[in-house]
This record gives C-alpha cells, sequence and structure tokens, in this order.
C-alpha cells in the first residue's frame, strides 16, 4: 500500500477557500499534506481525521528565501499561539492546520484578507500572467495577424506554424481568462466584504481554464507529431522530443539550482542571481546548441538520399537518382545528363500539403548545371486556394539594408498552352523572370524552368502536374 | 496611501493599538484583547501579524526587542494620535446618537 500521493495543483492563489477544502477532504480521506511546493503537491497516507485548515498570505515570502523570513517566523508563532501547525507553504501561500474545532480562524478581518491577497497577487502573479500574455501574443504573432485578417493560407500553410499559432492563442486566452477571473473575484468580494460579508469562493471556472489548456496541449501536439510522422517527417518529431527533453531538463536544473542554494544558505538575491545564469547558461549550450545542430548538421534532417553519392567537380550527384518525380529535366528538355542530383521535400501542413522537387543537372562535362524546381500545392477548398493565389500574387519587394532592389511580381499571361485554368509569370520589376504560377482547380504549381519553355513543353507541365480529376476532364 | 487607510479604524486595529500602549508581543495583543472585550473581538494571527506589518510601516507602532521568534511592539506617537482621533470620532458619534435618539432609547 502506497504511502505517499501527489495532486496536480490546480488552485490559483487567491483560491484559498478551495484549497482548505480540497485539504481537509484529503486529510478526511486519510491524506494529509506534506508539501505544496510547486505544481505538484505530496501528500502522505495518515489516519483520516477531521481537520481545519486555513490558508494565509504573506507577501514577503519568496522560493529564493534560504529559510522562513523573519516574518514568516514571527506569523508561525503567532499561529502556534492560537493552535495553528504551519504545514507547507506555496510561495506566498502559507497553509496551517489544526484539530483544534474552536480556534480562532487566521484571517478575522475580511478586507485585510482581500487586501493582503491583491498585494500578493500584484507582487508576483498579476505580472507573471500578463507577461505570458504579452510573450504568447509575441510568439503567436504571425497567426494572430493571419487570424485577423482572416488569411486562411497565413494561418494553416504550416503544421509547426499552426500548432504553435492555436497553442499560443488559447494560452493568451487563458491568461486572458485568469486575469479576468482573478478580477472578477476581486469585485465581487470587496463587495461583499463592504456589505459585512466574507470574500466569495474563486469558482471553479479558472481551475477548468487550465485544465482544458492541458488538455489542448496534449492533444495538439500529439495531433502534430502523428501528422509530422504520417508525412515523414521524424527529423521533425525527434527536434521537438529532443526539443522538450532539454526544456524540461532546464527546468529541473533551475529548479535543482534555487533548492541546492536554498540548502546552502545563499542569500535571496545571490539565489535569484546564479538561477538566473545558470538559466541563461543552459538556454545558450542545450537550445543554442539545438538550433546550431538542426541547421549544421543532417541529424533532424527529413532529406534522406535515396542512393548513394558521388562527388565530381566539387559537387555531390546522385549514383542513382530517385524516380518518384512526376516530371524530370530530361523528360522536359529530351536531353541525357550524365550527373544528376534530384531532391524532394514534403512542406506544407495536413491542411494545405505542399511538396517541392528540384532538379540540377551537369551540362555535359561541365562545369554549368542546369535545373529544374517546381512545388505543388493541393487544395482541398475554393477558399483555400483564393487565400494561397491571394498570397502567393501579392508583389514582393526585395530589399536590401534598407534599399528596394527589386519588386518581384506575377502578371498573368496566356494559360491556353500551359492547359491551366489560369498562369502568371514572374518578372522582376519590368523584366520577365523564368518562373510561373499555374492554377488549376484545387492545386497550384510554381514551376521554374532554366528557361522559358516551348509551348511543347508547357503541355508536358500540364500533363504531368495538373491534378488528376483535370486532366480527366479536359483530355 | 498609510493616512487614508487608517482614517477610520476597524475594531481589531482600535483594540490592538489600545493594547499597545503598553509594550507587550503579538500573543500577547491576541490575549488582552480577547480578555478586554470579554470574546467579543477575536484577533486571528493571520490578521493580527498583516496589521502589525502595516502599523510598522506606517510609523504607528514601532518593535521593541526580538527574543527569538517573539516581537514586542510598543505604539508611536503617530498611533496614539490615530487612536486618541478614532476616540474623538467614536465620541462625537454617540454624541450624535444622545442628540437624535436621546437617553430614552437606550433604557
Amino acid at each position: 500500500m502506497k504511502n505517499v500521493t501527489y495532486r496536480w495543483n490546480t488552485f490559483q492563489l487567491y483560491d484559498y477557500r478551495g484549497v482548505e477544502e480540497h485539504l481537509s477532504a484529503m486529510a478526511a480521506q486519510g491524506w494529509r499534506l506534506e508539501k505544496a511546493s510547486g505544481s505538484l503537491w505530496k501528500y502522505r497516507r495518515a489516519e483520516p481525521a477531521s481537520l481545519r485548515y486555513a490558508v494565509t498570505y504573506n507577501a514577503g515570502a519568496s522560493r529564493f528565501e534560504p529559510g522562513p523570513t523573519e516574518g514568516e517566523q514571527s506569523l508561525e508563532e503567532l499561529c502556534a499561539a492560537a493552535g495553528w501547525e504551519k504545514v507547507s507553504d506555496c510561495s506566498k501561500m502559507q497553509i496551517y492546520s489544526t484539530e483544534d474545532p474552536a480556534a480562532v480562524p487566521l484571517e478575522t478581518d475580511e478586507a485585510l484578507r482581500l487586501e493582503n491577497i491583491h498585494r500578493c497577487m500584484r507582487k508576483s502573479f498579476l505580472p507573471g500572467n500578463i507577461a505570458v500574455l504579452l510573450l504568447m501574443l509575441f510568439i503567436g504573432r504571425d497567426f494572430f495577424l493571419a487570424l485577423v485578417t482572416w488569411d486562411l493560407y497565413g494561418m494553416l500553410k504550416n503544421n509547426a506554424l499552426l500548432t504553435a499559432g492555436v497553442l499560443c492563442l488559447a494560452e493568451a486566452a487563458l491568461q486572458l481568462c485568469l486575469l479576468a477571473g482573478y478580477f472578477l473575484w476581486r469585485r465581487r468580494s470587496r463587495r461583499s466584504v463592504e456589505e459585512g460579508g466574507t470574500c466569495l469562493p474563486a469558482g471553479c471556472g479558472s481551475r477548468w481554464a487550465s485544465l482544458g489548456m492541458w488538455v489542448l496541449l496534449v492533444l495538439l501536439v500529439a495531433v502534430f507529431l502523428l501528422s509530422e510522422l504520417d508525412r515523414g517527417h521524424r527529423g521533425a518529431v525527434l527536434y521537438f522530443a529532443v526539443y522538450m527533453a532539454f526544456f524540461t531538463l532546464i527546468n529541473i536544473l533551475m529548479r535543482g539550482t534555487t533548492a541546492l542554494l536554498r540548502k546552502k544558505g545563499a542569500s535571496k538575491t545571490s539565489n535569484i542571481a546564479w538561477t538566473l545564469a545558470v538559466d541563461v547558461v543552459l538556454c545558450f549550450t542545450l537550445i543554442g546548441g539545438l538550433v546550431w545542430t538542426r541547421f549544421e548538421t543532417d541529424w533532424f534532417s527529413d532529406e534522406r538520399p535515396t542512393g548513394e553519392t558521388y562527388e565530381y567537380r566539387d559537387q555531390n550527384w546522385d549514383i542513382s537518382p530517385r524516380q518518384d518525380f512526376p516530371l524530370t529535366l530530361a523528360e522536359l528538355t529530351g536531353e541525357e545528363y550524365g550527373h544528376v542530383r534530384r531532391e524532394a521535400e514534403d512542406l506544407g501542413s495536413v491542411f494545405i500539403p505542399q511538396r517541392a522537387y528540384r532538379e540540377t543537372a551537369l551540362l555535359g562535362d561541365g562545369p554549368k548545371v542546369c535545373g529544374l524546381g517546381y512545388t505543388l500545392w493541393d487544395l482541398s477548398s475554393p477558399a483555400l486556394q483564393d487565400s494561397l493565389l491571394e498570397d502567393l500574387l501579392e508583389d514582393d519587394p526585395i530589399k536590401f539594408r534598407g534599399m528596394l532592389l527589386t519588386t518581384l511580381r506575377y502578371v498573368p499571361e496566356d494559360p491556353v498552352p500551359w492547359g491551366a485554368e489560369a498562369a502568371y509569370r514572374r518578372y522582376y520589376d519590368e523584366d520577365p523572370g523564368d518562373s510561373w504560377l499555374l492554377v488549376w482547380p484545387g492545386r497550384a504549381v510554381s514551376v521554374s524552368p532554366d528557361a522559358e519553355p516551348s509551348d511543347a513543353q508547357k503541355a508536358l507541365i500540364s500533363t504531368r502536374l495538373a491534378p488528376e480529376d483535370w486532366k480527366e476532364e479536359t483530355p | 496611501m498609510a493616512r487614508e487607510k487608517f482614517q477610520t479604524l476597524t475594531e481589531p486595529m482600535f483594540y490592538i493599538l489600545l493594547t499597545l500602549r503598553e509594550e507587550c508581543c503579538g500573543t500577547d495583543i491576541m490575549t488582552r484583547v480577547s480578555a478586554l472585550t470579554r470574546g467579543r473581538v477575536d484577533l486571528g494571527p493571520g490578521t493580527l501579524y498583516n496589521l502589525l506589518d502595516s502599523f510598522q510601516q506606517a510609523g504607528m507602532i514601532r518593535e521593541t526587542s526580538v527574543s527569538g521568534r517573539k516581537r514586542s511592539y510598543l505604539i508611536t506617537d503617530k498611533g496614539r494620535e490615530t487612536l486618541r482621533a478614532e476616540y474623538l470620532r467614536l465620541l462625537a458619534l454617540t454624541e450624535d446618537y444622545k442628540t437624535c435618539a436621546g437617553e430614552e432609547d437606550l433604557k
């Protein structure tokens, strides 16, 4: 039979009633609170008892203090004299218990209690809530902007962006709910106290919102990971797993540093400074190192070569080029190439699958090369297609150090030779480039050959890259 | 801020200041207030701790000695002034009552 159990703490700092009722209920079931620090509260088995728990607040308490402050000791002394025994503390929340049903309550002035709670909330929790809210708005700004302007493509173009955006949105909403919940509770409680009553119960709204956030987090991460795995993005999943492991490790090490320094009797200031220093160093080494590894190595890359490569003229070429390309350079030009390199990448999201292909070939024995690149977007609804086209067809100014170099833009041209519903050519200011955007119902393709294709080549591109149902309708 | 906060005193505030006309520690304050009011006013330790802290910050009481965890306090001139002002306010209320309702209502 286990003697220790843990419970996830979902109580808000100001929800003293919830905490008191919960602890009394646990004691009646034979579980007494042993330690309430952090999010996981520890309970030890004991004889079921009718215990009274009470919560009071100490604005001067801090988890960085080496031991109980003078204020905490004075409070403990007063409580002991009134028959209350200190059980634990959770940040500024001080938890006491008594078996004496006649003991004077810890708080006998509700107005003062309300004021004290607000002092504690203002000192640490409200700035924390607001900081998280602002951070979420900053991280998710691209997603929020897309949401506000109802840019469907902007919202759904990328799995990671979509997952992070929804999470940031949910977290920002949660922080707003928590802030609103507190101020609403405070206003109602103040009115009650002014009328001679007590502070009101905090209700379960904030707790349910926090719980809902965790459920959403788990669900979204699961959907994200499964969809990445489904698309063969094992590297992305591995990167995410390592990132989360490092994040957890940093958290544990930071808490460990604080606890160790507390144990060693370090002052509050030096504890905060060292914990912060350890945090910065760990973030730079672990997270920074991970990001560096991602860009500098292929450990997290999903681009696995289909076969061996060889080096010729200082470049790597495929010994056996992959065969899953819908259109190859040799098919387009009718030429045979001795040295070829092919790369394909799954981009986009579950809502807008996007696959990019790129083939490079050496002309003769070199050193000149030629290439063919194209990207396919599959769009399940006209709204998504409109949104994508709006994004792609928008003028794209290219700047260097604030100076406008050129403006990329697509200009419509006759779609008939392309066998498409619409066709656009990319221009660099007034100069035509060798990139085209082709549109069919349900699919958009951006294609970049090395030179302007002939009508026969355009027809071939259409045959290979147009959606199947379009080809069936227009043979 | 503190002046505004203590412009009128609640019962616990009033009795704490009254008790601290003589030097005493927190535990003594709880006992004395309860005895003085014959149990009508109970001071919770959390409330007492916060009030002592607020009074100290407002300069209405001062710490006189620390012995282990036990701290003793004494009212300051500013505290006496506040207590006296509250007494006069209560007297004024009583006088107003007498003027309006008369002694008969008390019987």
